[in-house]
């Protein structure tokens, strides 16, 4: 259990070995899930990672094939969608176009047979929220594409759900709103108390808003975690490559220090000391991840045994200049340097890597 | 917005209409100003008279005119009701064969010869038909039996112009966003109130539209009435037959013809304002 999970004991919901099989094809496997109340949880993977199929098993639009799923501490794994009193936000806003914003709102409300007075008062508590007063009498049509999608949160936060799902929302926007959007949307739901699954297949998005992050691959969860977690301490390849940048490079490791490990680099790239331990265990054949912002570049000097590499070109980031280094074999390595410092190297010339050994990422792999 | 479009480019959009502007005007207006003029025309083919168009005005044609929309609005209200539910199953047909199986099903009206398939439904309907004994042992008089009646007419023009309210209410489906549909279940609905809150509203447009087409053609519709109807049920497009092919009276045919076109347009143009009415929505905003 991650120490977030430990902090929020009573659950928003659970799912407890949900695995979902299309004939014999097994596209979500034995997937275990446990969201506290008031967490706001990210779903992150590649397309066809199982993570909407995930979203959509909560939400009851589409059966499991096994495992159970709870809400509330209550089993609802076979009960129907308008049954689970949940609130939704979806890609394409999915506002009822022949409603007025009122009728949006106010729709969740209606199908309780909440009384009139008290739905007018809770949709005007939740346009608030979403800064859109004075909007009721509009049509979908007739409000911009941001509006529309705070229109979206509005109808599912105004049901007070206890757990919100939210479906890549913020995709369909363009990026300075998005981002804007992503720092309102954190401060509704610290503001709400409501637990949210958020599926998004930006990584970046997933890493600023969440409490904690599921990394999904093929239909199962490579690692949860706080963002922090996932990010420097990432459980396998798959993660250190999905979560931030990251350049690989395969090993043979050749002894083993006090809490250290020495390894060679692959067709004469180099030899590097790294942090032992974590996901490699004391394998052989390893495979080593670095971060492009954890990599500092040297003047090549005789006797050394560093890392070397040809400066094969650098490309303006905006607050860094990103250099790519190419090792003798071939090997491609991202670095992150400072516009200042980069000046000191040209595109063409020798370069020795400088990395700290606790900055490798070090995984077991067969993968040559 | 204001255009701003080059001249050059307005010519050539309008050019791309003329082949059909040609069309219509040689082999549709002239034709119709011609009974235009017709109508309002003595018979001796001099001057202007309205004593074509009110020689229809007594209680009888009144009459026909009632039955003929009569027959027309159950035809078309029909079709809504047994149209949609099969809309509906090619809306959500799973696989592209079993799509292509229903499709084919609500098309094979409009590939059968009109004649045909009345032809076809005189011998189901008649008295020695597939229909009648069942009736007959239900307990139910049908000595007659069901040709030469308005039933008989609307059933068979329902049946002949059902595809086309099939395919208008199939199209408003598949423009129905999914998401919407699961948006209003999420927050509560069950698939009954989500069906007549949401499906039922947004598919509008297309029972409106499928509406006015089935509408236009039943008012219209002659072989259905002259074939089914055995002369017993009298529409007006049987007495614009019987006025210029077997009267001769070419004045009363156009005059009567002019009458039902117009009403037709007047009627059609009472569906549109309806529909709109229905759909606020669409009508609003930008």
């Amino acid at each position: 259990m991650t120490q977030a999970a430990g902090t929020h004991c009573r659950s928003a919901f659970r799912l407890v070995g949900v695995t979902k099989t299309f004939g014999d094809r097994e596209v979500l496997k034995g997937l275990d899930l446990h969201v506290g109340v008031g967490e706001f949880v990210s779903l992150v993977g590649p397309s066809g990672c199982g993570k909407t199929m995930t979203l959509n098993i909560l939400a009851g639009f589409m059966d499991a094939s096994a495992g159970e799923v709870f809400i509330d501490d209550r089993e609802v794994t076979r009960l129907e969608p308008h049954k689970r009193g949940l609130g939704m936000v979806f890609q394409s806003h999915a506002l009822f176009p022949h409603m007025t914003i009122f009728d949006n709102v106010g729709f969740g409300l209606k199908m309780r047979s909440v009384p009139p007075s008290e739905i007018a008062s809770r949709v005007r508590d939740a346009l608030d929220m979403v800064r859109l007063e004075g909007f009721e009498k509009r049509y979908p049509r007739e409000m911009s594409g941001g509006q529309q999608q705070r229109v979206g949160l509005a109808r599912a936060l105004a049901v007070r759900p206890s757990v919100l799902l939210m479906d890549e929302p913020l995709s369909s926007l363009d990026a300075k709103l998005r981002r804007e959007m992503q720092i309102e949307l954190r401060s509704i739901q610290r503001e709400t108390g409501i637990a949210v699954l958020y599926v998004t297949h930006d990584q970046e998005e997933a890493l600023s808003m969440s409490d904690r992050v599921v990394v999904m691959n093929q239909g199962r969860v490579e690692q949860v975690g706080p963002p922090e977690e996932v990010y420097s301490q990432p459980a396998s390849e798959f993660v250190a490559g999905f979560i931030g940048e990251a350049s690989f490079l395969a090993a043979k490791v050749v002894g083993y220090g006090d809490g250290t490990l020495d390894a060679v680099l692959h067709e004469g790239d180099g030899r590097l000391t790294a942090r032992s331990g974590g996901g490699a265990g004391t394998a052989q054949d390893i495979r080593l991840a670095l971060r492009p912002d954890r990599v500092r570049l040297a003047p090549v000097s005789a006797g050394e045994a560093k890392i070397v590499g040809t400066l094969s070109g650098k490309s303006f980031l905006g607050p860094v200049m990103r250099c790519v280094v190419r090792l003798t074999s071939g090997a491609i390595v991202l670095a992150d340097l400072p516009a200042l410092e980069s000046g000191r190297f040209d595109v063409g010339s020798g370069v020795a890597l400088d990395v700290n050994p606790a900055d490798w990422l070090v995984f077991a792999g067969n993968r040559a | 917005m204001i255009s701003r479009r080059s001249p050059i480019r307005t010519i050539r959009r309008a050019l791309i209409g003329l082949p059909m502007a040609i069309l219509l005007s040689v082999f549709f207006f002239y034709p119709l100003t011609d009974i235009l003029v017709m109508a309002f025309q003595p018979e001796n083919g001099d001057g202007f008279t309205l004593t074509n168009l009110s020689r229809f005005t007594d209680n009888y044609y009144l009459g026909v005119f009632l039955d003929t929309i009569v027959i027309s609005a159950a035809a078309t209200i029909l079709s809504i009701i047994l149209g949609f539910p099969l809309a509906w199953h090619l809306h959500h047909a799973t696989s592209a064969h079993k799509r292509a199986f229903w499709a084919l099903v609500t098309l094979t009206p409009l590939m059968l010869s009109l004649v045909v398939s009345s032809f076809a439904w005189i011998l189901i309907l008649g008295s020695n038909g597939l229909v009648v004994p069942v009736i007959r042992t239900l307990g139910i008089d049908v000595t007659s039996g069901l040709l030469n009646s308005k039933t008989a007419v609307v059933i068979v023009t329902i049946s002949s112009f059902i595809s086309y309210m099939i395919l208008n209410i199939y199209s408003a489906l598949q423009n129905i966003d999914p998401s919407i549909v699961r948006a209003a279940r999420i927050h509560g609905a069950s698939p009954t109130t989500a069906f007549f809150r949401i499906i039922l509203p947004l598919s509008t447009p297309g029972i409106v539209s499928g509406s006015a087409i089935v509408f236009a053609m039943s008012m219209s519709a002659f072989v259905i009435p002259f074939l089914i109807g055995g002369g017993r049920v009298k529409v007006i497009g049987l007495f614009v037959y019987n006025f210029t092919v077997q009267l001769y009276d070419w004045s009363g045919g156009a005059a009567l013809g002019l009458l039902l076109f117009l009403l037709t347009i007047a009627a059609t143009w009472a569906i549109a304002v309806v529909g709109d009415r229905l759909t606020p929505w669409h009508r609003r905003g930008t």
